[in-house]
């Protein structure tokens, strides 16, 4: 729907379609046969979803001797749900205008879904506390078992005889019936030694190994250790207590493992279901059922993901506790990253589950605090965070070298991942210039792209950092938080359906009165179809053509219009809260009143290039694939609410 | 208390010991089958193939051919119609053509093989090689000795020659008709096209022979001509009826594949339109009784009109854009792998080459025309005699015969009669505009926002992006309009 929103011209009041059954805006009549009124949308489709979810937990400890203990914890996260969805009948009249433009019946249909979705998650531990003299020795023997399972069963109809009834019955064609299941099952064996003298020196160390359902069965153990060390100064040099209250340095080396989705290790055949552009042909057909072989190959040899990271920090308490400081560094490799790796069509399948290679993550982190004034009715405390990460993919697998691993992608955009670059870099189409530099046109006027594809830009940020203000006197509190984010782009389908369609600031260049494409050429191609040179342009970007220029699917490298630079800065909240004084509150028996009122998401400023989105929309599933940008997000939502918290 | 808490850890200490390697054998996906017989994986390679060439490759051969042309109130195809080819033109076409049919038809050759049952093996290699000539006629270059190889290690699979193709894919067919066939009676329902009717395969084997050698006639004569001899020597069948997939039904996924996707789920059904060229054409040889009609519907008006190729940028009112014919597409249509009028041009084209007689190629000319009206229930024979506009031209045979294969295959298989002419120039292309009065009825004209200057026409696709992206082993990019090996 939000598709069909923005695809209305900026004459055409939205409010006013509010009435879609009114002779304007009515299937029959509306300004357009390719959208449809996002009233009939909201009023006429929908969906109904119901879940139950339970999370149970049991604890139960045993104590044996006054060192040692056993505990045994079961937790589930069970959710049962139903979805009905609905998409209404959609006709127009024969012979009204709509009808005449070609708009297609929709036939509506109804779809149906039950699914089960849980984790159960076991640990039994065994603890173990030695005192000797001034050093302790925290001891812990874990085992973890851990189940998560999914089942659902879909059924559709299309095609509804009845205006206004959705049910599966409401067809003459039989439902459509799937179910899909999905199970991983996973145990571990870990351990974890802290070693501390007084309280100014800790040490630990632990590891852990697990074996996997998901991985292949002769190579499904995986193990993992690490070690950190913390030393509190302060205490260990006591001297420096005056200046410094509190100082704390901490060192730590650790690794942790990541098991692959279920189903990745061996390759099968799907039911068939045939691409047909925009069709899908669909057994069985003259009373025959077929099988295709699935598109994923599967992957022997798939290993666990390990991470090994190095980190170093230190916090600081200085002046009176008015300053605090804490400063991290780190530095985190990722080896066999398990990603889904597109493959050339010609090798008979386009999709693998793959260990991709190594990226690494760098990095600091800083969070500063002060307290410029503190009387006894009044405080002022301002929180600074900020933080730095630089990715770099070192090595991929020798055949996904050259070109890189493709993560996402959206028409002429693509999300690649190159040896050498941060990961994620954007690329996209260039313009195709003569030697001079100058652009080539085709015959029609319009710009054409570069063979290769160029770099857009990366989607790392520079840097992150967020102000934190927060001013009390009495029981009043107010505050808020400003975000900022600098550098990196994305990609934003909302760019390219406003370019598209004309609703794009950028599409008014020149008034939209034509124009040739500053500093074009136009090949001179001789018999054979091979270019001996090149002329000045002089055909125009005109009424007839200012469509196909806009287009990215004509002019493709319009397509740079589609990436913006996703720098923000945002209120993310602000908030003023009132906590009623106890001698009020105690005449009322209660202990405390707090009333408050708190907006989010309040002010967003993003550069010039990006008045499109927010940069921090996604649609996309996956840490990594959402990275990406967006695919026809709806707005991001701005609200103020109001709190009342009363303790008895 | 203590004993429910007993019972609890018993019970739980139970369940958690009883974690073992077969506890963790779960990793065998439920919701697919890991082997299936041939027999069931047969009926998807052929719709596969069928849906790939009866979409946009017809869409796209058939607005360079010149029959359709984009309608100027939409959009949809007006890259194909205005020559505008990139690496994603097509690009989902090659992706299902080579993970789907070519892999799945793959997949059963070696299973038939090894089990020894030709018939299948038979039919795998003959779709195999009409598919595989496709591919090595639009992009000149393909994966083929590495293809498909996947389990082996082989990912990036290194491009053939299309001469190293055509050669190994007349080999693969010589090697499946070599075998003995008689034992293989019982239908297969799996087998859309001929229900596993042997001589029907081995007819389809040997028409799709002759195509594969005429195609290389300019180019490699003497290679093609023994092929032909050989074929008429050893009294090689050829196709008498038609090799189709007659299946579709009026149903959602059901139905023909070119009108699931133009017709039923697009959001507007009016893309496709008559191009003047056709239009002129059928209307200056009389033939604008019958099977115009199947081919196009009226204008809103209740005339057969069609648009200037290429001219869909022009800013007219629905209405008036009603008044052009719209292609006729039906959900019942079936998709044509190779016509019988195809298969009888096709002889008439290799005994003309093989100097046969005037006779015996009007025959055989003959009864392509008479196919061709035949498709419809149609009876074409006025056109054939007298002052017919389609008598057998003897003094100009391969005027005549590419002509009326091209008319025939109008609408169902558009990349072959685009590929025909290419290779032999009919029908011609034209200096002049349609309105012009020197214009000769179905010549090609110059689309209107072609992309490439006038003179300039695709000989050729470009390499697709899904191989750029993922197969270091990809050709450069070579243009458009680089003509390919047989050109």
């Amino acid at each position: 729907m939000y598709q069909d929103l923005m695809q209305i011209p900026r004459d055409i009041s939205i409010v006013d379609l509010k009435d879609y059954k009114n002779k304007f805006n009515n299937l029959d009549n509306y300004f357009t046969p390719y959208a449809d009124n996002p009233y009939f949308i909201i009023n006429e489709n929908g969906n109904k979803w119901n879940e139950d979810r339970v999370i149970p937990s049991i604890n139960l400890d045993y104590q044996f001797t006054d060192w040692l203990s056993i505990s045994y914890r079961v937790g589930a996260d069970i959710a049962n749900a139903q979805l009905q969805d609905w998409g209404a009948i959609a006709k127009t009249t024969p012979g009204s205008i709509n009808n005449l433009r070609g708009r297609n019946d929709v036939v509506g249909r109804v779809n149906e879904r039950t699914t089960l979705d849980y984790q159960i998650n076991h640990d039994v531990l065994l603890n173990a506390d030695f005192n000797i003299g001034n050093f302790k020795l925290i001891s812990l023997v874990g085992y973890n078992v851990n189940e998560q399972f999914y089942r659902e069963l879909y059924s559709y109809v299309s095609n509804l005889n009845v205006v206004g009834f959705y049910n599966l019955s409401n067809s003459s064609e039989n439902p459509h019936s799937s179910t899909y299941e999905r199970k991983k099952r996973l145990y571990g064996l870990y351990l974890q030694e802290e070693l501390s003298y007084k309280e100014w020196i800790f040490l630990t160390l632990s590891a852990r190994n697990d074996w996997s359902s998901t991985l292949p069965k002769n190579n499904n153990s995986f193990f993992y250790p690490g070690a950190s060390l913390s030393l509190l100064f302060s205490e260990l040099i006591p001297s420096i207590k005056n200046v410094v209250p509190y100082a704390k340095l901490r060192l730590s080396h650790t690794l942790t493992g990541n098991d692959p989705s279920p189903y990745r290790v061996s390759s099968v055949y799907t039911p068939a279901s045939i691409y047909a552009y925009f069709g899908t042909i669909n057994f069985p057909i003259a009373g025959v059922n077929a099988f295709e072989i699935g598109n994923t190959i599967g992957n022997s040899k798939l290993q666990p993901e390990i991470s090994t990271e190095d980190e170093a920090g230190i916090e600081l308490k200085l002046l009176n506790n008015r300053v605090g400081i804490d400063f991290a560094v780190y530095n985190r490799k990722t080896t066999d990253q398990i990603m889904t790796v597109p493959l050339a069509p010609s090798s008979g399948y386009t999709f693998q589950v793959m260990n991709i290679g190594s990226i690494q993550n760098r990095g600091t982190e800083l969070l500063l605090t002060l307290v410029p004034l503190k009387t006894d009715n009044f405080s002022w405390t301002i929180g600074l965070n900020h933080s730095i990460n630089r990715s770099k993919v070192l090595e991929l697998s020798e055949q996904l070298e050259e070109g890189g691993v493709l993560l996402n992608n959206a028409y002429d955009i693509d999300f690649v991942a190159k040896v050498g670059r941060p990961l994620g870099i954007i690329e996209g189409p260039d313009y195709k210039r003569d030697p001079q530099g100058r652009i080539i046109v085709n015959d029609q006027g319009i710009p054409v792209a570069a063979t290769n594809k160029t770099e857009y830009g990366t989607t790392e940020a520079k840097y992150r950092m967020g102000i934190k203000n927060e001013i009390s006197y009495k029981g009043l509190t107010v505050g808020g938080n400003v975000e900022i984010r600098q550098g990196g782009v994305m990609y934003t389908y909302t760019a390219d359906i406003n370019y598209f369609v004309g609703n794009a600031t950028q599409t008014t260049f020149n008034d939209r009165q034509p124009f040739l494409v500053p500093n074009s050429v136009k090949e001179i191609v001789d018999a054979e179809g091979k270019v001996v040179g090149y002329e000045e342009n002089t055909t125009p970007i005109d009424m007839e053509h200012i469509c196909d220029y806009y287009n990215n699917n004509t002019n493709r490298p319009m397509s740079r219009g589609t990436v913006v630079d996703r720098s923000y800065i945002k209120l993310r909240d602000l908030y003023i809260s009132y906590e009623l004084p106890k001698k009020w509150t105690s005449k009322l028996s209660l202990s405390r009143v707090n009333i408050g009122i708190i907006g989010h998401n309040l002010l967003l400023w993003t550069p010039k290039e990006n008045n499109f989105v927010d940069p921090e929309s996604s649609t996309w599933q996956g840490d990594l694939e959402s990275e990406f940008g967006e695919f026809a997000v709806g707005p991001s939502i701005r609200s103020v609410s109001l709190s009342l918290k009363i303790t008895y | 208390m203590k004993k429910i808490l007993l019972y609890f850890t018993t019970l739980a200490v139970l369940y958690l010991t009883s974690c073992s390697e077969s506890w963790l054998d779960v990793n065998t996906d439920p919701n697919n089958p890991t082997s299936v017989q041939p027999e069931l994986v047969l009926p998807a390679a052929e719709m596969s193939l069928a849906s790939q060439i009866s979409v946009n490759y017809n869409i796209a051969g058939s607005m360079w051919a010149q029959f359709w042309t984009q309608n100027p109130t939409s959009n949809q195809y007006k890259q194909y119609d205005a020559y505008d080819i990139k690496p994603t033109t097509l690009d989902n076409e090659w992706r299902e053509l080579y993970s789907g049919t070519l892999k799945e038809l793959q997949r059963i050759k070696e299973e038939s093989k090894s089990s020894e049952e030709w018939r299948l093996y038979l039919i795998a290699a003959t779709l195999q090689a009409y598919t595989l000539q496709y591919l090595a006629d639009l992009y000149d270059q393909i994966p083929y000795t590495e293809a498909l190889k996947a389990e082996d290690g082989i990912m990036s699979p290194h491009y053939d020659n299309a001469q190293t193709v055509y050669d190994g894919i007349i080999n693969d067919l010589n090697f499946a008709l070599s075998k003995d066939l008689s034992s293989f009676t019982a239908p297969i329902d799996g087998d859309f096209v001929f229900k596993g009717d042997v001589q029907r395969w081995v007819q389809f084997a040997n028409t799709l022979k002759l195509r594969i050698y005429l195609r290389q006639w300019k180019v490699r004569q003497s290679v093609a001509q023994a092929g032909i001899q050989e074929l008429f020597n050893s009294n090689a069948e050829f196709l008498t009826t038609d090799a189709k997939l007659d299946v579709f039904v009026d149903q959602k996924g059901k139905g023909n594949p070119l009108y699931e996707s133009d017709r039923r789920e697009l959001n507007t059904k009016i893309n496709i339109r008559a191009s003047q060229t056709f239009i002129a054409f059928l209307t200056s040889n009389n033939d604008t009784d019958e099977r115009i009609a199947y081919y196009f519907e009226r204008g809103s008006s209740g005339e057969f009109k069609g648009n200037r190729q290429g001219d869909f940028n022009i800013p007219i009112t629905a209405d008036e854009a009603n008044k052009i014919s719209l292609a006729r597409i039906l959900a019942t249509d079936p998709v044509y792998l190779m016509s019988a009028a195809e298969s009888y041009f096709l002889q008439a084209e290799a005994r003309y080459r093989l100097n046969a007689s005037s006779a015996e190629v009007k025959t055989l000319y003959d009864n392509g025309v008479l196919a061709a009206f035949n498709r419809f229930g149609l009876n074409g024979s006025r056109h054939i005699t007298g002052t017919g506009k389609y008598v057998f031209d003897t003094d100009n045979p391969l005027q005549s015969i590419i002509t009326q294969k091209w008319a025939a295959l109008a609408g169902i298989n558009g990349m072959e009669a685009y590929l025909e002419h290419l290779r032999t120039g009919i029908p011609k292309r034209s200096n002049v505009d349609v309105t012009d009065s020197n214009y000769v009825p179905g010549e090609f004209t110059h689309p209107v926002q072609s992309v490439l200057p006038k003179g300039q026409f695709p000989r050729r696709l470009v390499f697709p992006d899904s191989e750029r992206k993922s197969n270091p082993n990809t050709p450069a990019e070579v243009s458009v309009t680089t003509p390919t090996w047989w050109q």
